[in-house]
């Protein structure tokens, strides 16, 4: 019986070997709004380093923008301020307003299900907030709630809370 | 909507795109770098995230210089320029001139009333009452319209037989019968531009391309610029024309013909117009230099451009030089300085000043010169007496030109050419010489078979009566002037007369026993003179003898025709005189076809005694 060589290379590294265990920084998603300066990993400024809270910050942004505040993207956002400068003309705010951010998210973010919606114009679509919350008087401030999950992502029912004032 | 979708298609199809990206293209490739380079640092490119959004603002901006790039590349060519200032540009940069709103011109009658005098037995008007109506004279329009004559009217002025050449006839007679006053016409060229001056002081300081505005609008021409020391300015297409032709009055015999000789002066003192086409207000542009330069306008000294050997150099080599050193200037005429400047122009146009005949009566303002010796009351009664009359409407009066129709005027004048290339060009030269130098019927071009760089223009003139002349010495001399700035420094153009080649046509037909034989020949007679007119024959123009024979038979009656012939006239014939070329149809026919001898034209001089028929 011949004696066999084996290359020390094959004989390879047990699974608890410490240069398995090395960890890997996760990658930066996106930039976090409102801007902030950047700490720790994040570069010059704060960044999301996971994608739930990215899908949060990007729908939150698409509620909130309206139509032509986009450079060359005249098209982009829900487009809510006409309909909260009419919240008093309009008898059934919520369906337009579910309707408008339901066919901007169609359009932009189609990977994310909303399921409800709630909106809130601090008791009557009158009521003026005091000044302590930095508000001007004279302003309604319409607390809208959606709550929506990412399929694909496997991320369940998350619940997104936007604030839109309008005069 | 779908016309309007394809007309805008159709614009965009015009346009080009030197970069061919629009926002959704930089978009793509700026996510697409990104991605590669920047795949650590961040992750979500997409539209919704804050990346995106700073993609899609320099994308923006890509779209936005992308925009601008390709306009200014349109801008560049008259075909897509869409700017009325760049259009303006290119314009005048292709040559065209913008000029205001065109004003029109007409012919005017102008009559008065002169006394009569008996002279060598012949009642004619008194020659000392006769007026010259002065250039400046005002004629209003039924429609307000004002007209302004071009250029004295000379009453008195007499031809080489001296004949008036104003027309009259007699207006009052005594009881005898005798005239007491004659009723004398004379035609005048009169333009809705009416003649304005106005006085700019310079001050003593050089400045080179000085420019001075007219306050007047629609400008159609510069009379006069003359400053406070008497020195003319004048105008030029470009300041770099450092000549320009000149008109001066023709004393020579055949003044009758050719009124003024054309002459080239040099122009230092000249400016360059330029119209707004926005304002319609007219700047004037002189030239840079300084008159007190003593080169000024002058060529410089050639031995200057000489090449140096220095030290012992005995041989040189072949050297490059700029021919046009030779031909520099220090300026580009001279700017006026502490001066007053003078400006006489036209102003006014539109297609209102198209009045219709009979619209124009009114003498707003004559100016009249008597001879000194003339009685006041003379004066009085024949200024009294004056009218005018338009038989003709206006014609030529123009709004200003568009921007689309300058853009085609300056698409077709690229084509044309300010010398002489071609055959056309020769001839349309000679046809645009200003009336005044004398007036070319028709011009023959031919090569000239012993020297290749020569053309034989072959020129003839008419007379008062419409007979062919041969052309004036002066106007020859005004054509070898006027050609001369145009024609290639290699060409040379030999201007002869045409020769006159007068005929005469008999011919015999038989003609039905229905019709009247002298009322058919008389309609073939006229037929034929018709054909004959010299308005439709032009030098080395060949007779077709089938036409006739055609115009012949096709007369209604007309059965056959017995005999057909055409012979030529010279000299005199039945005390007609006829040209005294001479020459055999016979040896020129060919096939059926009279081929006249290089340079000459067939003329039918006597049409009502050179056509003879005969009818049985």
């Amino acid at each position: 019986m011949s004696k066999h060589e084996i290359i020390f290379k094959s004989s390879g590294v047990k699974r608890g070997d410490p240069s398995l265990l090395k960890t890997v920084d996760p990658k930066p998603y996106g930039i976090k709004t409102p801007l902030e300066l950047g700490t720790g990993r994040s570069g010059i400024f704060q960044m999301h380093f996971n994608p739930v809270e990215q899908i949060d910050d990007n729908l939150k942004n698409l509620i909130l923008t309206n139509s032509g505040e986009r450079l060359g993207n005249y098209g982009y956002g829900a487009n809510l301020r006409p309909l909260l400068a009419e919240l008093n003309n309009i008898m059934d705010f919520d369906a337009v307003a579910m309707e408008s951010i339901s066919t901007a998210v169609r359009k932009h973010m189609p990977f994310v299900e909303l399921s409800t919606f709630a909106s809130d114009a601090g008791g009557t679509l009158n009521a003026v907030p005091g000044p302590e919350e930095g508000v001007p008087v004279s302003m309604t401030k319409v607390n809208i709630v959606v709550k929506y999950s990412v399929p694909k992502l496997r991320i369940g029912e998350r619940a997104l809370s936007v604030s839109i004032l309008c005069i | 909507m779908g016309s309007k979708k394809n007309n805008l298609k159709n614009l965009r199809s015009n346009q080009r795109s030197y970069l061919n990206k629009d926002f959704d293209a930089f978009r793509a490739e700026l996510t697409q770098y990104g991605q590669i380079y920047f795949k650590d640092k961040i992750n979500d490119f997409t539209e919704n995230g804050l990346a995106g959004l700073f993609i899609e603002m320099a994308a923006y901006i890509g779209d936005n210089m992308s925009f601008y790039l390709d306009h200014q590349f349109n801008e560049l060519d008259i075909v897509t320029a869409v700017e009325s200032s760049n259009i303006e540009r290119l314009v005048r940069g292709a040559g065209v001139q913008i000029q205001g709103a065109a004003p029109s011109t007409v012919d005017i009658s102008f009559y008065l009333e002169a006394p009569a005098q008996l002279m060598n037995n012949e009642y004619v008007p008194k020659l000392s009452s006769l007026p010259i109506i002065r250039a400046g004279t005002i004629l209003s329009a039924n429609t307000g319209v004002k007209f302004e004559l071009y250029d004295d009217l000379n009453f008195g002025k007499k031809d080489s037989a001296g004949n008036f050449i104003a027309t009259y006839s007699t207006m009052k007679s005594d009881g005898s019968g005798n005239p007491t006053s004659f009723a004398l016409k004379l035609v005048g060229r009169c333009t809705s531009g009416i003649s304005m001056s106005e006085s700019f002081t310079i001050p003593d300081t050089f400045s080179p391309f000085r420019t001075i505005k007219l306050s007047g609008k629609n400008i159609s021409e510069i009379t006069s610029i003359r400053d406070s020391q008497g020195r003319d300015y004048y105008e030029v297409s470009s300041l770099t024309q450092d000549t320009v032709f000149k008109r001066i009055s023709n004393t020579g015999y055949d003044s009758d013909l050719v009124s003024e000789n054309i002459e080239m002066i040099p122009a230092p003192y000249r400016f360059v117009k330029t119209t707004s086409r926005r304002t319609g207000s007219t700047t004037i542009r002189f030239g840079g230099g300084s008159a007190e330069g003593t080169d000024d306008d002058a060529l410089p000294d050639p031995s200057d451009i000489a090449l140096p050997l220095y030290g012992k150099k005995k041989a040189f080599s072949r050297f490059t030089l700029d021919p046009n050193k030779l031909l520099l200037t220090r300026t580009l005429g001279i700017a006026p300085r502490n001066t007053t400047l003078s400006v006489r122009y036209r102003s006014g146009g539109g297609l209102s000043h198209n009045v219709s005949a009979g619209a124009i009566k009114t003498v707003s303002i004559l100016k009249t010169k008597f001879a000194s010796t003339t009685p006041s009351s003379t004066i009085a009664s024949v200024r009294g007496s004056v009218e005018a009359n338009n038989e003709n409407s206006a014609k030529g009066g123009e709004a200003a030109m568009t921007l689309n129709e300058l853009k085609s005027a300056a698409l077709a004048f690229r084509n044309s050419q300010s010398r002489i290339v071609t055959k056309a060009d020769l001839v349309a030269r000679i046809y645009t010489m200003p009336v005044n130098f004398g007036r070319v019927f028709r011009v023959g071009v031919r090569d000239n078979p012993n020297n290749p760089l020569t053309s034989v223009v072959a020129i003839i003139s008419r007379n008062s009566s419409g007979k062919l002349i041969v052309s004036p010495d002066s106007l020859k001399e005004n054509l070898r002037e006027y050609l001369n700035q145009y024609r290639l420094i290699s060409d040379a153009i030999d201007i002869v007369d045409a020769m006159v080649l007068n005929i005469g046509i008999t011919y015999s037909v038989v003609v039905d026993s229905l019709s009247n034989k002298t009322l058919t020949i008389q309609s073939i007679n006229s037929s034929i003179k018709k054909y004959m007119s010299l308005d439709n024959f032009q030098i080395d123009q060949p007779i077709v003898t089938a036409d006739l024979v055609n115009i012949i038979l096709n007369q209604q009656g007309v059965i056959s025709l017995v005999s057909f012939d055409v012979t030529n006239l010279s000299g005199t014939v039945n005390e007609r005189s006829y040209s005294n070329e001479s020459f055999s149809i016979a040896s020129h026919t060919d096939r059926g076809i009279i081929v006249p001898p290089p340079g000459s034209i067939f003329e039918l001089k006597y049409p009502d005694d050179d056509v003879n028929g005969s009818a049985r």
